[in-house]
């Protein structure tokens, strides 16, 4: 092999990583402004300053000061940030392992299953008897968690082949689509609008305790695909080329959509459906840091969290909180992004 | 550097594509040749960790080649016949994949100048920043077989590595594989359908027909009219040339009615 004494080969991967190190700082203190502009904004309205300050030092602000922020404005915004990140995450890693762009935790019926739980739960009052307030996201939960594992068993027996699992989703998301409309056409007004709006999602019921459960599952998720950076990676190259290069192909697909469908399942069933934050985060992470999941992965997190963080502060911004869902904004926030990203594309990724 | 393959068998389903193949080949290229549908490929696939074969041994150096029993210290690089060329991924990044299971999450000087190393050995280094993605068929040929270089290899496998390469690259490509071979002491497999190529660059030969082995041996031992009757089905002359290195020149297939040939 020939080697070149002046590095010729490390400048030059070099300098593309020192680009997508700058795009990942850039994107990390942005997500932290919207996340700060998020709780001071709303019908009592804070200064910047006062957020940070109350966030330090809680004791030097008045007593309702830190309790509208540390009790109300601090866990929605940081549901938001949790979700997004998880729905980011859970949309570059389907997107992966399943080598199509269109892919997120909708197309695999994930959220929709969790949908049809959390819709049976509001209709028939399924485990309020013994989960009390928790009935709700736990339904939606066990919901998702079957479906991924249907999808799992019966793309097992195709050896986790990638069509398999996509055909067993999309059967999925069309199956529980129609449940869902099944129970809305039967039941009572009430219960039907009710359904929709979970279907569209909300940030309503944020607290610590939401945060710290999806958080959690947001961060083991993250380090379990820390710790298959580079085979994922592989994974652009087709599935012949992953396997001649040592990585067990099915083995690690069959892992990520397992934690794809944790990951999704816990965020959504505290939330509601929100849609178009797992396709479009992984989009613009992709057009900005390219495809090594180093900088790829939390760059879709970091765009999931401030697409989330955007649409919470404009429905805060413009008083929408009681009118729209935040699962409307995002989608209303996120498509002219997406056009304009696309339509501004460069030839060549950082 | 051994290559053994004793009585491989695979098949699609009910298809049976490969049937009791034996193989034992050193350094050097060997290149394996054959009609369309002969299993060639499949057999590359199988020497690759891609196919699991359903019966028979392969070994590299004594080593377990066979997937789901392959030795974790095989260093075995394979280019597919059909590489998808949709990753934005640039091509130093690509060629970088070859050296996966090495990788830590920072990219080591070393890793990144044997990239480049490969690179600059197939006169492609112009392409180093260039998306994967809008490179033409032939160059992006040329970056897999980088990758295969760039990742310490003992073994290499090519699927079909000149489909779409000009004249120059082809001949470049082949000069750079033998360069290559004899300098690191590699074991060099090919897939080609270009016989006169074949016989030219390799050392040895291997001929497939309808999944079986028909032939082994030098190229001048193995390019000889019968064979291409027998396993193409094709009419020929076999010119030894200056060197002694066989040159086929195709006169009709055998199904011709014309009576074409002599």
């Amino acid at each position: 092999m020939t080697m070149t004494g002046d590095s010729a080969g490390y400048s030059i991967y070099s300098a593309i990583v020192k680009r997508r190190r700058t795009v990942l700082a850039t994107m990390a203190l942005a997500s932290l402004l919207l996340f700060l502009l998020c709780v001071a904004t709303g019908p009592m309205r804070y200064s910047l300053a006062d957020v940070i300050r109350t966030v330090l030092n809680p004791d030097s602000v008045s007593g309702l000061m830190r309790s509208v922020i540390w009790d109300y404005r601090l866990p929605e915004a940081a549901l938001a940030v949790v979700v997004g990140a998880s729905l980011g995450m859970a949309g570059a890693e389907m997107q992966t392992i399943l080598d199509n762009p269109l892919a997120e935790p909708y197309t695999l019926g994930i959220s929709t299953a969790a949908a049809f739980g959390a819709s049976l739960c509001i209709v028939f009052g399924l485990g309020a008897g013994i989960l009390g307030d928790y009935a709700l996201p736990a339904v939606a939960f066990a919901f998702a968690l079957a479906t991924c594992l249907v999808i799992y068993a019966v793309a097992r027996l195709r050896s986790s082949d990638k069509q398999t699992i996509i055909l067993m989703g999309i059967a999925m998301l069309f199956l529980f689509q129609s449940l869902v409309s099944l129970m809305q056409v039967t039941t009572s007004k009430e219960a039907a609008s009710a359904v929709m709006f979970w279907m569209f999602g909300s940030l309503g019921k944020a607290d610590w305790e939401n945060v710290a459960i999806v958080g959690t599952v947001a961060l083991l998720a993250g380090v379990l695909f820390a710790l298959n950076f580079w085979k994922l990676t592989s994974l652009r190259l087709g599935d012949p080329k992953a396997s001649s290069l040592g990585v067990d192909v099915g083995r690690i697909r069959r892992n990520i959509l397992i934690t794809v469908s944790l990951l999704t399942a816990t965020a959504v069933s505290f939330t509601g459906t929100i849609g178009f934050v797992g396709l479009v985060g992984p989009h613009i992470s992709r057009m900005l840091v390219g495809e090594d999941q180093r900088f790829f992965l939390p760059v879709s997190a970091l765009a999931g969290a401030m697409l989330l963080c955007a649409a919470l502060f404009a429905t805060k911004a413009f008083d929408l909180v009681s009118s729209l869902p935040i699962g409307i904004i995002t989608s209303l926030i996120g498509v002219p992004f997406l056009i304009i990203m696309i339509l501004r594309r460069r030839e060549a990724t950082l | 550097m051994t290559l053994d393959v004793e009585g491989l068998g695979f098949s699609y389903g009910r298809r049976e594509v490969l049937r009791d193949i034996s193989l034992s080949t050193g350094e050097g290229i060997t290149s394996l040749i054959g009609p369309n549908g002969a299993g060639k490929s499949t057999l590359v696939k199988c020497l690759a960790g891609i196919h699991r074969p359903g019966s028979g041994t392969a070994f590299f150096n004594g080593l377990e080649l066979i997937s789901g029993k392959r030795d974790p210290d095989l260093r075995v690089a394979y280019m597919p016949q059909d590489q998808p060329c949709t990753t934005k991924m640039t091509v130093l990044e690509v060629i970088l994949l070859g050296r996966v299971r090495s990788l830590s999450i920072k990219v080591s000087e070393d890793d990144m100048e044997h990239c480049y190393g490969a690179l600059e050995d197939l006169n492609i280094e112009e392409l180093a920043e260039r998306p994967f993605n809008q490179l033409s068929g032939g160059q992006c040929q040329m970056v897999m077989v980088a990758q295969c270089l760039a990742s310490d290899p003992d073994m290499i496998i090519l699927d079909e590595p000149i489909n779409n390469l000009d004249l120059r690259r082809q001949l470049e490509m082949f000069e750079t594989m033998n360069r290559m071979t004899k300098k690191n002491g590699l074991t060099t497999l090919m897939v080609l359908h270009d016989i006169n190529l074949a016989a030219r660059y390799s050392d040895r030969l291997a001929v497939m027909g309808n999944g079986r082995m028909h032939g082994y041996g030098t190229p001048s031992e193995t390019i000889t009219e019968e064979m291409l009757e027998d396993v193409y089905g094709v009419k020929a002359i076999v010119d030894r040339g200056r060197f002694g290195i066989p040159r086929i020149e195709p006169i009709c297939s055998c199904s011709c009615r014309r009576g074409c040939h002599p």
